[in-house]
């Protein structure tokens, strides 16, 4: 580029660097955004303005959770200094649960899974933990009964009440355990 | 000396006279005159080995406790201590454990420790070193060095330059190089060390000199301390007044330095002047609470775009360190006071950069403000802003308060309760030294400040410092009771050793294990990078259970009472057990079964691998 251009287009870069900046006195960048990069609806520019304060929004979008497991993490942030009012809690919460609730998209956790073994337990297994990711979470880890009891109970725990019943959690974790279990077990 | 008197009283000055100005002369004469005896009550001149000599300085130095872990070529310092019986040792078994410990005294006391280690122990010191450097902590450590006849030939313990090591965490480093010297290099270390902005200073004695005899003269370290009670510029002080005055919606921004000055009654006031909300660094930054946390203006952490206040126009920092430059929004005015120049206007653009005394500084704002302003306006000014605030800090005290309550009965115990059980167990007047990552939360629901809890913790969290700064704060204040929070991760850290310092010199603190079997707030950090571990659930790093570790058994292992905790109902009798035996001037460890949170949290998932079954033979 000639030193005139250079200087021309300089200048107008310059131009456009002020503009750009102007706006960014006036609005809030940050949560502006962040704002863009969520699905619309009620709740998405509350998300922006206060998660953003201290984290992105990264994993909010790539994770998938119940309601009561999103209360969660809004209650805990809370604590931990987000500046949500009850109200405003609610609304996010809301808003989590449905843009990266069960259903939506599971999570891809890039494993290779076989086809899940049959018997009993299989087709509930299916039905429940694959709403929010992939079965080779699953598949590809051993655990003991008592583990697959707890990991799956509490994941029934976040998606709601009546989810899944107590006899139905200890069905999936003796399934779980009996086929993807721990050696010693 | 002699002379000089009869010289004085020709020039027709009276022999009382001519004696108290040749007692303030003498520590400038040569010592053999007046045959080593006491000249004045600030310097005395002495003779004895190296060793002896430091005892002589550190006394002079006001030190009644060295925190020391003991070495050969120290030998002849401990052999003075023999007939120093108002000097205390306090011996801890691990260097980064004794520094620590020092840590804790020089911020619950405001004094200047001394510690000395053997010179292969000062690497160990390094992790805590450095968090007495992150929170300016005035500290004296010192070793024994190499012998200077072999200095440098790569013998024993020999490395070059040990002191170099120090550099970059202290504010100065010296090899004494002659017994004489040793009593001088040592109160230029104290002064270093003491004088604000403080901060560590690492001094090495070689060996043969603490063993050589040498005269010397041991002085006050009054003599040389210099006040640093500075008043703050007046032009400064009008222009950041003007501008509070004038701002729409101000914030106050407030760190340790109002601690270390005591200006925590001068900041409440400014705030209450104002009506200005106040809030804190987040996360570790920052070792105090340096304004109540229960006051109606505190809004806890500060943050990039602070919903509540919206628009904040001028931020004042009150001996902050504000990191990260970025949390200043452009167009926010910033006016800074701090007692440390080099760090005031370090990284956010400052509009008045204060240097002075933060009790000297705002009583001096708040001076210039009634001196503005009448009172009619200044009550006009805060109130409404007062009390939006303050409306604003009851809604989200209850709220935080309410989601605490929700996880009342959660087994393992959550952080809520147990903060909640702690506000209800410990008395107002407490010190709690916390370094628990996951637990910062349970800070929520407990008060500190003002005329609650004293609160402490490291900025530099370098873990393994909150077990042995809670001992150093009880010998600070035997009077008050203490609480050590740490996380199983912190404790461990610390190694359990610091148990035998408490047992051996009888420290009756409650020590808390916050036993959630994991790094956890650590794997909420990584999963939160949203990375592997967290695509495919699997915590690769964190979980600290198999096997999982008996915190109560450990301690009775080292002569310290204690208990498991696994119930959230047993809490609250477990705490009154445990008030009890500090009453009786006993340590009592409490391994509290806590409950995990966060992301993957329930997972107790590990990778396996086992030595043994790699093995071809049975050995
Ligand atoms: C000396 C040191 N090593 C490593 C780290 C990295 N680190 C940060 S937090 C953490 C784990 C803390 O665990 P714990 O004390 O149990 O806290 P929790 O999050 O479980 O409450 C580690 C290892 C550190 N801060 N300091
Ligand atoms: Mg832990």
């Amino acid at each position: 580029m000639h030193s005139k251009a250079a200087f021309h287009f300089r200048k107008h870069l310059l131009g456009v660097c002020l503009a750009l900046l102007s706006i960014s006195f006036t609005v809030r960048t940050y949560a502006q955004s962040a704002a863009n990069s969520l699905p619309a609806g009620t709740g998405r520019d509350l998300v922006a303005a206060a998660c953003t304060q201290c984290h992105g929004l990264k994993l909010i979008v790539a994770l998938r959770d119940g309601p009561v497991g999103w209360k969660h993490f809004v209650d805990d942030m809370i604590l931990r200094g987000a500046q949500l009012t009850p109200q405003e809690a609610d609304s996010v919460t809301q808003y989590l649960s449905k843009n990266f609730g069960p259903g939506t998209s599971p999570m891809q956790s890039g494993l290779k899974s076989e086809p899940l073994p049959s018997g009993d337990g299989e087709k509930l297994v299916e039905s429940h933990c694959a709403l929010c990711h992939d079965l080779g979470r699953i598949t590809t880890v051993g655990r003991s009964k008592e583990e697959w009891n707890n990991t799956v109970s509490n994941m029934m725990a976040r998606a709601g009440t009546n989810v899944a019943t107590q006899d139905e959690i200890l069905t999936m974790a003796s399934y779980l355990a009996a086929h993807f279990g721990k050696k010693s077990d | 000396m002699k002379h000089l008197l009869s010289g004085l009283g020709t020039l027709g000055i009276t022999a009382a006279a001519a004696n108290s100005m040749a007692q303030s002369l003498a520590p400038f004469l040569p010592a053999a005159e007046d045959g080593g005896a006491s000249a004045s009550s600030a310097s005395r001149s002495m003779q004895g080995t190296g060793g002896a000599l430091l005892v002589a300085q550190l006394k002079a130095s006001g030190i009644e406790h060295i925190f020391f872990n003991p070495s050969s070529g120290a030998a002849p310092f401990f052999d003075a201590l023999v007939d120093e019986p108002k000097m205390h040792l306090i011996k801890a078994l691990q260097e980064g454990a004794l520094v620590a410990m020092a840590d804790g005294y020089a911020k619950a006391s405001g004094k200047t420790p001394f510690v000395i280690c053997a010179r292969p122990g000062f690497p160990n010191s390094m992790t805590q070193l450095y968090n007495v450097w992150k929170d300016e902590i005035p500290m004296v450590v010192a070793v024994d060095y190499v012998n200077r006849a072999t200095l440098g030939e790569d013998g024993f313990e020999d490395a070059d330059h040990l002191e170099n090591i120090a550099h970059p965490i202290t504010k100065w480093n010296w090899v004494a190089q002659s017994a004489d010297k040793i009593p001088e290099v040592t109160r230029r270390a104290f002064k270093f060390a003491s004088t604000m902005p403080s901060g560590p200073v690492f001094l090495a004695y070689p060996e043969d000199i603490l063993d050589e005899e040498a005269q010397a003269s041991v002085i006050d370290q009054a003599k040389f301390e210099v006040s640093m009670k500075v008043r703050p510029d007046p032009d400064l002080v009008e222009k950041a007044a003007r501008m509070l005055l004038e701002a729409q919606s101000p914030l106050l921004y407030v760190g340790d330095e109002i601690v270390r000055c005591g200006a925590q009654k001068q900041v409440a006031e400014l705030a209450e002047l104002l009506g200005m909300p106040v809030t804190r660094d987040g996360g570790t930054i920052g070792w105090s609470k340096a304004f109540p946390t229960q006051h109606p203006l505190y809004l806890g952490t500060n943050l990039r775009e602070m919903r509540y206040p919206a628009h904040v126009d001028v931020t004042l920092n009150l001996g902050g360190r504000l990191a990260y430059g970025e949390r200043i929004q452009p167009g926010i005015k910033l006016i800074q006071v701090r007692m440390d120049p080099t760090n005031l206007a370090r990284t956010a653009p400052t509009d008045v950069a204060i240097f002075g005394d933060l009790k000297f500084t705002t009583a001096d704002l708040i001076a210039a403000l009634r001196s503005m302003a009448t009172a009619d306006r200044l009550r006009q000014i805060s109130q409404e802003r007062a009390a939006k605030t303050h409306e604003y800090t009851t809604t989200m005290r209850k709220f935080r308060e309410s989601i605490g309550r929700e996880t009342w009965n959660h087994s393992p115990v959550s952080f809520e309760r147990l903060g909640m059980e702690l506000e209800t167990a410990l008395d107002k007047d407490a010190c709690v030294v916390a370094e628990s990552d996951s637990g910062r939360k349970m800070e929520d629901f407990m008060s500190f400040g003002g005329s609650d809890k004293q609160y402490f913790t490291t900025t530099g969290a370098a873990l393994g410092w909150g077990l042995p700064a809670a001992f150093g704060v009880k010998l600070a204040h035997p009077d008050l009771p203490v609480v050590s929070v740490v996380g199983d991760g912190a404790f461990l850290f610390a190694g359990p050793q610091p148990l035998w310092s408490y047992a051996r010199y009888k420290a009756p603190v409650t020590i808390i294990v916050c036993n959630n079997r994991s790094y956890n707030n650590e794997r909420n950090r990584i999963w939160n990078i949203g990375g592997r571990q967290f695509q495919t659930g699997r915590d690769m790093t964190c979980y600290l259970g198999d096997p999982d570790i008996d915190y109560a058994k450990l301690a009775s292992g080292f002569g310290v009472e204690g208990e498991i905790v696994a119930e959230p109902s047993q809490l609250q009798a477990a705490l009154q057990r445990a008030k009890r035996a500090t009453a009786d001037g006993r340590p009592y460890l409490l391994d509290v079964h806590i409950e995990r949170n966060g992301i993957g949290a329930t997972s107790t998932w590990h990778p396996s691998y086992s030595i043994a079954e790699l093995r071809q033979r049975k050995v």
